[in-house]
């Protein structure tokens, strides 16, 4: 996803054509729209996915909506400073859904911030037990966390805002 | 006086033990602060804007000393000539310090410091700004955004301090300031915005037709649609003052830079 969102801000550093990752987005929101009719079900997820899939599954969708937004803007638009995010007239018709996008995207980046001095500590006290939690937030829709199993528990989750920040300023020059 | 669950950096120990426990719940003050970090976010992203690092901002700033007194818009003149000096590198500053804003208030040990830095530039981009969002102007208008959307963020930082000096309040607002103070919040916020749409300046004729058309300019297809709309809607209204009557004598003040700078 960092690669792609690279590729779609520096013209330089698109690495695949637009339709292969409109494809690949396109499987990864199937895949978390999957995870989360699981987790609607109560199924327990293993410790190794992630116990929230809705965030992914907007960022997936996010990115499938931006590289069918601009298909061509690319090639055609970019200069040696990147891409153009403006829209055109009719794709400003779809502009609506931009900002309830990049919205969402912020808020899971600031409910990530607000996990982040709580990761840590679960590490030091891992057991790999899936366990119910009452607390709130996005995808938690299963009703259990698994423990994370990350090396580096908070840089995955400044990973995670960082993309998240950066894939909602994408879409606010979408506006 | 009792801590939160959000209140300051929590022990080691503490920690460790809340961890244990599973992730901390979000109480609905909690809540309310990650809200208002979201809109941090999205200010310190709407700031970082291409458009926002041109003459239009120094601009936009200026515009709000229009009408202000002299002791209030002097400094936003000033402000305004400075950041058209330094435009990209003050631009940036203040978009980086809006993302930190909205970080620092998501962060646990750094959410005091956070919503404490939140009010002070609240209540610096209100008069620097948006010029007091046109209140000493007689151009305050709910329409255009009186009293100034920012002060707001100012008044939430202080209503979801971390700390409980009356827990037992019905709501979230009152836990820091107290029941009292906080229905004086809400009833000078709700009055202040009645008092707004009865001055001249919203009931000129046409006043909230022409507030609505500078909305729409530049604005996303989808919002200007809806201003567009609105507009339309808004001249069968009566809140225009009848023709010959002192407000509709009055010339339209320029509405408030609302959005100055991207809060």
């Amino acid at each position: 996803m960092g690669v792609a969102m690279a590729g779609m801000l520096v013209s330089g550093l698109r690495t695949l054509p637009s339709t292969i990752w409109e494809a690949v987005f396109a499987a990864g929101a199937a895949w978390f729209g999957y995870r989360m009719l699981q987790a609607r079900r109560g199924i327990r997820p293993s410790p190794w996915r992630t116990s929230h899939p809705l965030p992914h599954l907007v960022e997936c969708g996010a990115m499938a909506f931006m590289f069918l937004i601009l298909p061509a803007a690319a090639p055609a638009e970019g200069t040696a400073g990147g891409m153009s995010m403006t829209m055109t007239a009719t794709q400003s018709r779809f502009s609506f859904l931009t900002l309830p996008l990049a919205v969402f995207l912020f808020g899971y980046v600031v409910w990530l911030g607000d996990r982040v001095a709580l990761h840590v500590p679960a590490l030091a006290t891992a057991t790999g037990d899936a366990r119910p939690v009452t607390g709130s937030g996005p995808g938690s829709g299963s009703g259990y966390a698994a423990t994370p199993y990350y090396l580096a528990p908070r840089c995955a989750v400044i990973c995670k805002i960082t993309m998240g920040i950066t894939m909602g300023y994408m879409l606010i020059l979408m506006l | 006086m009792t801590e939160s669950l959000a209140a300051g950096p929590p022990a080691a120990g503490h920690a460790v033990g809340r961890a244990a426990a599973g992730p901390a719940a979000l109480d609905a003050r909690r809540k309310l602060q990650l809200a208002l970090g979201v809109i941090w976010v999205l200010d310190g992203i709407l700031q970082y804007q291409p458009s926002m690092f041109t003459a239009s901002f120094p601009g936009m700033l200026a515009e709000s000393a229009h009408g202000n007194p002299a002791v209030v818009a002097g400094p936003i003149t000033w402000s305004a000539n400075l950041i058209g000096h330094h435009v990209v590198v003050l631009n940036a500053i203040f978009a980086t310090i809006q993302l930190a804003l909205g970080l620092g208030i998501a962060w646990r040990p750094t959410v005091r410091l956070a919503l404490a830095a939140s009010a002070a530039w609240s209540l610096a981009i209100w008069w620097l700004g948006e010029g007091f969002g046109g209140i000493l102007a007689g151009a305050a208008s709910p329409v255009s955004g009186a009293p100034g959307p920012v002060v707001l963020y100012a008044i939430l930082a202080v209503l979801l301090w971390p700390a409980d000096r009356d827990p037992d309040a019905p709501s979230v607002a009152g836990r820091f300031i107290g029941r009292r103070p906080a229905q004086a919040v809400w009833l000078v916020l709700w009055g202040s915005l009645a008092a707004f749409a009865l001055l001249p300046a919203s009931r000129a004729p046409g006043a909230i037709s022409h507030m609505l058309t500078d909305s729409a300019d530049g604005a996303p297809a989808w919002l200007a649609w809806i201003d567009t709309h609105a507009r339309t809607g808004e001249g069968g209204l009566t809140w225009a003052a009848p023709p010959g009557s002192l407000a509709s004598s009055r010339p339209r003040a320029s509405p408030s830079p609302s959005t100055a700078p991207a809060a």
